[in-house]
């Protein structure tokens, strides 16, 4: 009977040592870094095919209206600030070698939320909040400018190509991302990339200063916006967040006013005042 | 924002299955290591006879049954590690738990019979996941140990 026994034996052998916690950890941060990589590749990529449709194909898409889900009213505003918005906009646009056959749409938005922003097919919109807050149309050309060069860069269409890109492989992948696709979307259209911002002011810059002669007045802008984020609290509407302020972009438009003489060249007032109250 | 709302709950359900989970297959751990130094009397063997110079014994039949689930943080872990492969940790655990629980539980049995050894010992583990729909429900697992205990005529 002494070759039958049950000697004790190591309890653990049948377990791996490997806390599950860590693992997990580290598999979630790897997986969430691919995502990360074929994501930006894949909005990378949308952007990149989506600039190759002709301008002309984009605005026969949208039409002549400002596209919806702007998140604004679709009510217009006044009308003749409309007619000087366009005015201005052409002038400007003659002055930042457009391509043949892009043409611009100038809007009044009549909304107190101060902002601007292009739109597919060449739709540019300027809220009554923005216009009534800005000194002198020096401002307001560089942001009409700033928009121009969006549209020039083709960036509107370029944004909505990688987000659409972005959500068809999610909704592949999840099977349903009728979930997470509105979500997503607005976390991807929030804004361009800081490359585009970027580019977008210089272009509006050089065309400031051959429309005026000098680039300066601009500054105004962005101290209309500081003015209005101490106004919310220190946060910035949402909307505003398109156009994130910083500190670079104002060194670089000081710059380039930097040799500007205020008192041989003036700054020019707004034609038209917004009365309303 | 809704987006937030529902990475929150499921965050929140990991934390609750991660905390629930460990603390339970700890305090599991201590109270087998108690029974089965309570029942290391009881002798188990998987040889299909007992040797023929054993004194006359009875044969029973013993059987020891657990059914062991995971827990939430167990589920999201397993199927992350299945995008990778590898031994999946987190579900050895719980397997080593569930045979071990049953062996005790049917040591417990022979132990009620007065018998002191245990042959033929067999596993069968079966899965409970497959709800037959195709959607995987939550995992669990059922863990049966069985054998024949040999009772001494005395206690029979």
């Amino acid at each position: 009977m002494s070759r039958y026994e049950n000697p004790q034996l190591p309890d653990d052998v049948n377990v791996g040592r490997e806390n599950p916690l860590t693992e997990f950890l580290r598999l979630a941060a790897g997986l969430a870094l691919l995502a990360l990589v074929i994501g930006a590749a894949l909005y990378f990529g949308g952007s990149q095919l989506a600039r190759l449709i002709p301008f002309e194909t984009e605005r026969d898409w949208v039409g002549e209206r400002l596209a919806p889900g702007s998140g604004l009213p679709a009510a217009p505003g006044n009308a003749e600030i409309r007619d000087y918005l366009q005015a201005l906009t052409d002038r400007l646009a003659a002055q930042m070698d457009l391509p043949a056959g892009m043409t611009l749409r100038a809007h009044y938005v009549d909304t107190e939320i101060a902002n601007a922003f292009a739109s597919l097919g060449g739709h540019i919109a300027v809220t009554r909040g923005l216009y009534r807050r800005l000194p002198s149309e020096n401002a307001l050309s560089l942001v009409i400018a700033h928009e121009i060069a969006h549209v020039r860069a083709r960036d509107p269409i370029a944004g909505i190509g990688g987000s659409a890109a972005l959500l068809l492989v999610m909704s592949l992948v999840t099977g349903d991302a009728s979930a997470l696709s509105g979500a997503f979307a607005g976390v991807v259209q929030r804004g361009y990339s800081r490359r585009a911002e970027t580019a977008a002011d210089t272009r509006a810059i050089d065309a400031l200063r051959r429309h005026y002669g000098h680039a300066g007045g601009g500054t105004a802008v962005f101290k209309t916006f500081a003015q209005l984020r101490t106004a919310h609290g220190g946060e910035p509407p949402a909307l505003l967040s398109t156009h994130p302020l910083d500190a670079e972009r104002i060194a670089r438009l000081q710059q380039a006013a930097a040799g500007w003489d205020a008192a041989a060249q003036p700054l020019v007032p707004l034609r038209l005042v917004d009365e309303r109250p | 924002m809704e987006l937030l709302i529902q990475i929150g709950f499921f965050l929140a359900l990991l934390v609750v299955g991660l905390v629930a989970g460990t603390l339970n297959e700890r305090r599991h751990y201590r109270r087998l290591r108690e029974d089965e130094a309570a029942l290391r009397g009881i002798l188990v063997f998987n040889e299909r006879r007992p040797p023929d110079d054993l004194p006359l014994r009875t044969g029973q039949l013993v059987v020891g049954s657990v059914v062991i689930g995971e827990d939430y943080f167990k589920r999201i872990a397993a199927s992350l590690k299945s995008l990778f492969g590898g031994r999946l940790v987190v579900y050895e655990s719980l397997m080593d738990r569930g045979r071990r629980e049953a062996i005790v539980r049917m040591k417990r049995e022979a132990e009620h019979l007065g018998a002191t050894m245990v042959f033929n010992v067999r596993f069968e583990t079966s899965s409970l996941a497959e709800d037959g729909t195709g959607r995987q429900a939550a995992f669990s697992a059922e863990f049966i140990a069985y054998g024949t205990a040999l009772v001494p005529p005395a206690a029979a």
